[in-house]
């Protein structure tokens, strides 16, 4: 693992972090009920809860918690956040030229 | 100093008193009894702050009685003034979600039923005076049939829209105009859910014989989901049913079969017009308690919703699909690259340009765009779940509320607009020089790709395919988002200019596209952030993300595993 990657972890896992703590719950019902909207189109409503619709409802869920929690808003969020950080701070503890070429 | 001192401590100690002294004459002696030991309790503190504390003593409406348990102490009463008590004795109702109305508290599960029937007849007795027009209209209401004659279930009393009489406060004023939208009070907002809590009973509206439907269709509506998240011009039952303030108000509710109802055929359209101007009968028809897809009877927005539901599932279920079995493949890949040793150092560090700066605006307008659409448009979808609604009223807050997420809704849709156009004068540019690439567009070789390619992730071919310059996954994300801004931008301005499309477009095209609106944002909200964020983020190869759209550029490495074709096609001139 380069320097590089390393605040660029750091920041996905804080995204995680801050996902599980205040968005999973939701991320969950708006899937779920993306889920069960599907399911009325495809099985008719009032949505009787049988195997298929209830598992295209956790399909739902699955799908919310993976689009707002590990993927887009929080993950990949935090990610490029502690990117961001990292090309910052290695611009400036960067060594001037003459100590770092006197340095090798 | 101390002479101002006692004009203000005697100035506030009146004016103390005045407010202790709100309970009417010879209420002690009532009061005295009515303290919950002895008999029923009597909230003095919000009997006090009500409207009728300096009104109505206790005997105006609990008339007939001398101190005493009461018991036969109560004159007869007229036979019209017996039955209307009678009615009121027997009537029972559903206990509703939220306090009470119709007086004493009754335990969870059970009925709620009046208390003192016979105050009732007072209400007429002053208000027949006061508020001439609202009795009348009342006399003459769907509400106050079930007192004149036989009916399937009780209706209403005073109490069951006004709340608990001991604590009735001033309603706001609240006489919506289209020229002057006005923000529904918050008792208003009290007001429609004691509506709901016999309209909104299932097992009651049904023994009614009432649309028991009618509550769920209308949190199910824009209107619904609008008041769910907190923007506070969003209509509530009173807004549409209630007549003009001079004709009875919410008093006057008829059947809408009646004419003179205000959501009656002929005048629906004049009732929407409250806040739509210039609204039409056809306008009017999009509204009307059912769902969505069968409003109007039409089968195109049935179809569509089938339609939609069938894509919309199919299409993630197979790109969930494709994420897993590539997500299983680029972990064997990195374990296996452990063992390998990392690949060429020096095609790793060299790169060339994949995307210009005219591309890659596009893509920044594009992106922002769809994620502002997405987290201010989203919310009001989910807001059709009870739960989900205080998490986008919650999420909504940081726009500044309803109002100012459906702003920046708009500046979402307007960003994408941009893009598109961006992107079509950038086609036509290319085009007049003769350079226009049709490398986007789908080939049969790209079928043939995805299913070798699945298969070789699934190990069971030796070989990848070799893409050209835009993979089979790059072709499906830009033919999707011509699809996706055709379709939402579309559907969008008939949201944003619903009145003017309704004046010349049929109902059944409005419903269609409300429909699509908000499917089209389902498949293109989940396939962008799960799939898309995967291919370009997630991905274990490339987390967090692939820098090409910040950069423009890719390292050769990666073009020579990712886009074969166009290596090779490139190779001589990067030897050079």
């Amino acid at each position: 693992m380069t320097n590089k990657k390393i605040p660029t972890l750091v920041g996905s896992g804080i995204g995680l972090a801050l996902f599980l703590a205040v968005a999973l719950l939701p991320a969950m019902l708006y899937g779920g009920y993306a889920g069960l909207l599907l399911a009325g189109g495809i099985f008719g409503t009032p949505v009787v809860p049988t195997l298929l619709p209830r598992a295209l409802i956790v399909f739902g869920m699955v799908m919310g918690v993976v689009a707002v929690g590990s993927l887009s808003l929080f993950a990949v969020l935090g990610a490029a956040a502690g990117a961001a950080v990292g090309a910052l701070t290695s611009v400036t503890i960067r060594k001037p030229a003459a100590q770092e070429s006197a340095s090798r | 100093m101390r002479a101002t001192f006692l004009v203000f401590a005697l100035l506030f100690a009146t004016a103390a008193r005045g407010e202790a002294a709100k309970l009417p004459g010879g209420a002690d002696a009532c009061v005295d009894c009515h303290n919950g030991k002895d008999a029923p309790a009597v909230d003095t503190t919000a009997f006090g702050a009500s409207v009728h504390a300096d009104k109505a003593s206790c005997t105006d409406c609990h008339s007939g009685y001398a101190m005493g348990p009461h018991e036969g102490e109560q004159k007869a009463l007229a036979p019209a003034e017996q039955a209307v008590v009678d009615r009121l004795a027997k009537a029972r109702w559903p206990k509703p979600a939220a306090k009470p109305a119709h007086g004493k508290e009754a335990p969870k599960g059970e009925e709620v039923k009046v208390t003192s029937p016979r105050a009732y007849l007072a209400c007429a007795g002053c208000h027949e005076m006061e508020h001439a027009d609202a009795m009348s209209a009342w006399q003459g209401s769907v509400h106050s049939k079930w007192l004149r004659e036989d009916t399937k279930a009780a209706g209403p009393t005073c109490a069951s829209c006004h709340g608990a009489i001991h604590s009735v406060k001033k309603l706001a004023a609240y006489d919506p105009r289209a020229t002057a939208r006005q923000k529904v009070p918050a008792d208003r907002r009290e007001i429609a859910k004691r509506c709901e809590a016999c309209h909104g009973n299932e097992e009651f509206a049904k023994a009614a014989g009432l649309n028991p439907e009618a509550a769920f269709t209308y949190h199910d509506s824009i209107h619904g989901r609008l008041a769910r998240v907190g923007n506070e011009y969003a209509p509530v039952c009173t807004s549409c049913h209630a007549a003009e303030k001079d004709k009875g108000g919410t008093h006057a509710i008829v059947p809408k079969t009646n004419p003179a109802s205000v959501v009656s055929a002929a005048t629906k359209k004049d009732t929407c017009g409250r806040c739509h101007e210039g609204a039409s009968d056809n306008f009017a028809s999009l509204i009307a308690h059912t769902e969505i897809q069968e409003t109007g009877g039409h089968m195109v927005p049935h179809l569509v919703h089938v339609g939609f539901s069938y894509l919309t599932t199919l299409t993630l279920l197979f790109f969930a699909f494709h994420v897993f079995v590539d997500f299983i493949y680029e972990l064997r890949q990195r374990f296996a690259a452990k063992h390998h040793g990392p690949a060429n150092a020096a095609e790793q560090m060299r790169s060339v340009i994949r995307f210009d700066l005219h591309q890659r605006a596009q893509h920044w307008l594009m992106l922002a765009g769809v994620i502002l659409l997405g987290v201010t448009g989203w919310p009001l979808r989910g807001a059709g779940d009870p739960q989900a609604a205080a998490y986008s009223s919650s999420l909504m807050k940081v726009f500044g509320g309803a109002q100012g997420a459906a702003i920046w809704h708009r500046i979402g849709a307007v960003l994408i607009i941009l893009s598109a156009i961006y992107h079509l004068f950038y086609l036509t540019f290319l085009a007049a020089k003769k350079r226009l690439p049709f490398s986007m567009l789908p080939m049969p070789k790209d079928a043939l790709d995805m299913k070798d390619n699945i298969l070789f992730m699934l190990g069971v071919k030796k070989e990848r395919p070799k893409f050209d310059r835009y993979s089979y996954l790059e072709k499906f994300d830009y033919m999707g988002i011509f699809w996706g801004v055709i379709l939402m931008v579309g559907t969008g301005f008939i949201f944003w200019f619903p009145v003017w499309f309704a004046s010349w477009a049929p109902s059944w095209l409005i419903t269609a596209a409300q429909i699509i609106h908000g499917e089209e944002a389902t498949l293109a909200i989940l396939f962008l952030f799960v799939v898309h964020f995967y291919n370009v983020h997630l991905k274990p190869s490339i987390f967090p993300m692939n820098w090409v759209w910040l950069t423009g550029r890719i390292t050769v490495a990666d073009l020579k595993h990712e886009h074969p074709l166009e290596y090779e096609r490139m190779k001589p001139d990067l030897d050079e």
